[in-house]
């Protein structure tokens, strides 16, 4: 008797042992199922998520001085370019989540990474003189801009903020340096400090007034055609025009806008030389019957015309840059391109 | 003695049942988890089934999209939009620059392969009032390349070409052909 | 008692295949919401109207060859708000706008819609129509076997200062209108 209540006691507790392993079986087994079903679906979402910016981004850049602000998954959005170019273009990537896609020639100046769950996109015309391509910026509304200028960068001030006031949706904010500057700190995500005052501030003039947001410094130097940026790491990089300036402001640091400045100076090499052949079809093609056009063959010269698209097709890195040569064969171009029209010959550009 | 060895036997046998019925129970919970897991098999088989549908309809929407970046990508080229002192009219390519864009691509073929065309034919066909026709890019597939395509879709979408040193606007069509390799 | 519990073990069984049937014709239904998730003819639709309106605003942008320095709409508009055959007289000092559109009009449709196949997939029909009934152009080409069902966007042309607008249609299966 004795015996037997032991034995069945035994096999009490081996029923339970049986029913406790069987049962964390299953469980682990379900378990792993909705843990692989969950990271299926997140890498399902973030492609769908990239699917969507990447289209959203294709239409932004093609729609210049529109600004757009569309609410998008709280899900951070990372940006990289590596400096490292080539003649295909310059490493770069963005990316949703765990899936990224190739940003290729697409020259596109924002932070390194976005967390909102907003986006502003906006987009800009980048001309010399001829389109080359078009600037896409992105933001987000936790990032605030301050401008400070004084009356030596009016003139400059004023060119920037035309441009920038075009886009309603940004989180601007201009500073007259009247002596001594004031600041609030609204507690933002990120704080760009943008001087046309070259050489008067330092980020650490800054550091008592944003004590508690991330906060970095720009030092602008030069005007509404061209001059330098100097970002956080002490270097300066060139820029042409508003545009490229624009794009120094919402650049994440210095080697994130020199190497979307070098996809705007690679894809300008390849337009370039297209203008240069169209300019040598021109000359070569203009009729040669009575009443025909020959006269115009003087605006599509290889010593002056031609030359001068050589030489911007010839700038294709910040490294071979010229603000000086540019801005005189842009010159050239215009001026050849508006005798032609006022001549009932056919357009340079 | 007898009585006992009688009730040894009986207590005997209903120790065999009960173990024999023990067996049994165990026996039985093990078919069922058996059996469970063969449905649970079933229903991943299904789902994975399912998903291979929708993955390749999904496959043929990729396809569409990559026509509709193909066709953007065209539309959006700064080689050859019309433009008038740098300002883009849409729908419009001017010859000239196609022309020069053919040049282009044959100096700098493995750019406009690899960032710009990718695998796909690229002519423009005037209409009116001419007759001419301007291929701007071919793929250059090799012998190998060309065992691995596995068709193609035929895209023609209306464009004005414009004539430069005519200065008219034309009708025409740019003609896409879009290959499917691998 | 034994009769009871049999009578509720079986109630419980027959509970759970009912569960299981209804788990099933879920997951059925799932299923078939999947596979049937857009119907053809609202793709057909899209893709036929993006080139019904590329083409025709080309179209319309596109040099005549008439006289210089008017565009495909000005001979149009011309030919709409006339009474005749059209005030324009072309080069040839002969040929008025809406017969220059016509010849013109036919054979850009047939240069470029029959060599697609589109007449013979799906036929088209090219409708130039100021309401209630003045017909500048009507041409079809294929078995308009898909009629639009009058649900088509025209390309609509302001005859100002006459209130009504020209409508032009081009509808791949046809446009289904009554005019």
């Amino acid at each position: 008797m004795y015996t037997m209540h032991k034995k069945a006691q035994i096999e009490a507790g081996v029923n339970w042992i049986f029913i406790i392993v069987a049962g964390a079986i299953i469980l682990l087994f379900f378990a792993s199922v909705a843990a692989w079903y969950k990271s299926n679906q997140e890498t399902k979402i973030s492609g769908q998520v990239v699917v969507k910016l990447d289209s959203m981004f294709t239409s932004a850049i093609e729609s210049p001085r529109t600004a757009k602000s569309v609410t998008i998954p709280d899900l951070p959005i990372h940006f990289t370019c590596d400096n490292d170019c080539n003649k295909y273009g310059c490493p770069s990537y963005f990316s949703g989540g765990a899936v990224s896609r190739d940003s290729g020639t697409e020259v596109v100046f924002s932070m390194a990474n976005l967390e909102a769950n907003n986006l502003i996109s906006w987009a800009l015309n980048f001309k010399i003189p001829y389109k080359v391509t078009n600037f896409l910026y992105l933001t987000n509304d936790q990032i605030r801009y301050i401008i400070i200028y004084d009356t030596a960068s009016e003139d400059l001030f004023e060119a920037v903020n035309d441009v920038l006031s075009e886009n309603p949706h940004l989180n601007l904010e201009a500073v007259f340096d009247g002596g001594s500057l004031e600041f609030e700190d609204y507690n933002d995500d990120f704080v760009r400090i943008v001087s046309l005052t070259p050489n008067k501030y330092t980020e650490s003039d800054f550091e008592e007034f944003f004590s508690d947001s991330d906060f970095d410094f720009v030092d602008v130097d030069g005007s509404e055609i061209s001059g330098y940026v100097y970002f956080n790491e002490g270097v300066g990089v060139q820029y042409y025009g508003i545009p490229m300036l624009i794009g120094a402001i919402f650049s994440e640091n210095s080697e994130f806008y020199e190497c979307n400045v070098n996809k705007a100076l690679l894809l300008s090499s390849y337009v370039s030389y297209v203008y240069e052949k169209r300019t040598q079809w021109l000359f070569g093609n203009l009729p040669t019957t009575p009443e025909d056009k020959t006269y115009c063959d003087i605006y599509y010269t290889d010593a002056d015309v031609v030359r001068a698209i050589q030489i911007i097709g010839e700038m294709s890195d910040v490294t071979l840059f010229e603000a000086g040569d540019l801005s005189s064969a842009i010159i050239t171009i215009e001026n050849n391109d508006n005798l032609a029209i006022i001549n009932d010959c056919p357009r340079l550009y | 003695m007898i009585i006992w060895q009688l009730l040894m036997i009986v207590q005997g046998c209903t120790r065999m049942n009960k173990k024999k019925k023990a067996q049994i129970k165990m026996g039985e919970s093990i078919i069922i988890l058996f059996i469970f897991f063969i449905l649970v098999v079933f229903g991943l088989v299904f789902y994975a089934s399912i998903s291979k549908y929708t993955s390749g309809r999904d496959a043929v929407e990729a396809e569409e999209m990559n026509v509709e970046n193909i066709q953007k990508e065209l539309r959006f080229l700064s080689e050859i939009q019309c433009t008038e002192s740098g300002n883009t009219r849409f729908d419009c390519y001017d010859i000239g620059k196609i022309i020069a864009t053919q040049e282009a691509i044959q100096t700098h073929y493995d750019y406009y392969a690899q960032n710009v065309f990718l695998q796909t034919n690229i002519s423009f066909i005037e209409v009116f009032p001419g007759n001419e026709e301007w291929s701007l890019y071919e793929p250059g597939f090799t012998e190998d390349d060309m065992l691995n395509i596995k068709g193609g879709s035929a895209f023609q979408i209306p464009v004005t070409l414009f004539h430069p040193i005519d200065d008219t606007y034309n009708f025409g069509y740019v003609s896409i052909m879009v290959y499917k390799y691998g | 008692m034994v009769k009871f519990n049999v009578g509720r073990k079986s109630q419980v069984e027959i509970m759970g295949l009912v569960i299981i049937m209804i788990i099933i014709s879920l997951v059925l239904l799932f299923v078939v919401s999947i596979v049937f998730k857009q119907s053809p003819s609202t793709e057909f639709s899209e893709a036929h109207g993006d080139l019904s309106s590329t083409f025709v605003n080309t179209l319309l942008q596109t040099d005549s060859d008439c006289i210089q320095d008017t565009t495909m709409q000005d001979l149009f508009v011309n030919c709409a708000r006339s009474t005749g055959k059209g005030s324009i007289t072309c080069n040839d000092g002969v040929t008025k706008s809406c017969e220059y559109l016509n010849t013109t009009v036919i054979g850009i449709l047939e240069d470029t819609l029959n060599v697609w196949n589109v007449d013979t997939e799906r036929g088209y029909e090219f409708i130039a129509v100021v309401p209630p009934q003045k017909v500048i152009m009507h041409y079809t080409a294929g078995d308009l076997s898909t009629s639009m069902g009058g649900q088509v966007e025209p390309f609509p042309l302001s005859l100002y200062p006459s209130p009504v607008d020209l409508m032009i249609y081009l509808c791949v299966g046809g446009c289904g209108i009554e005019y």
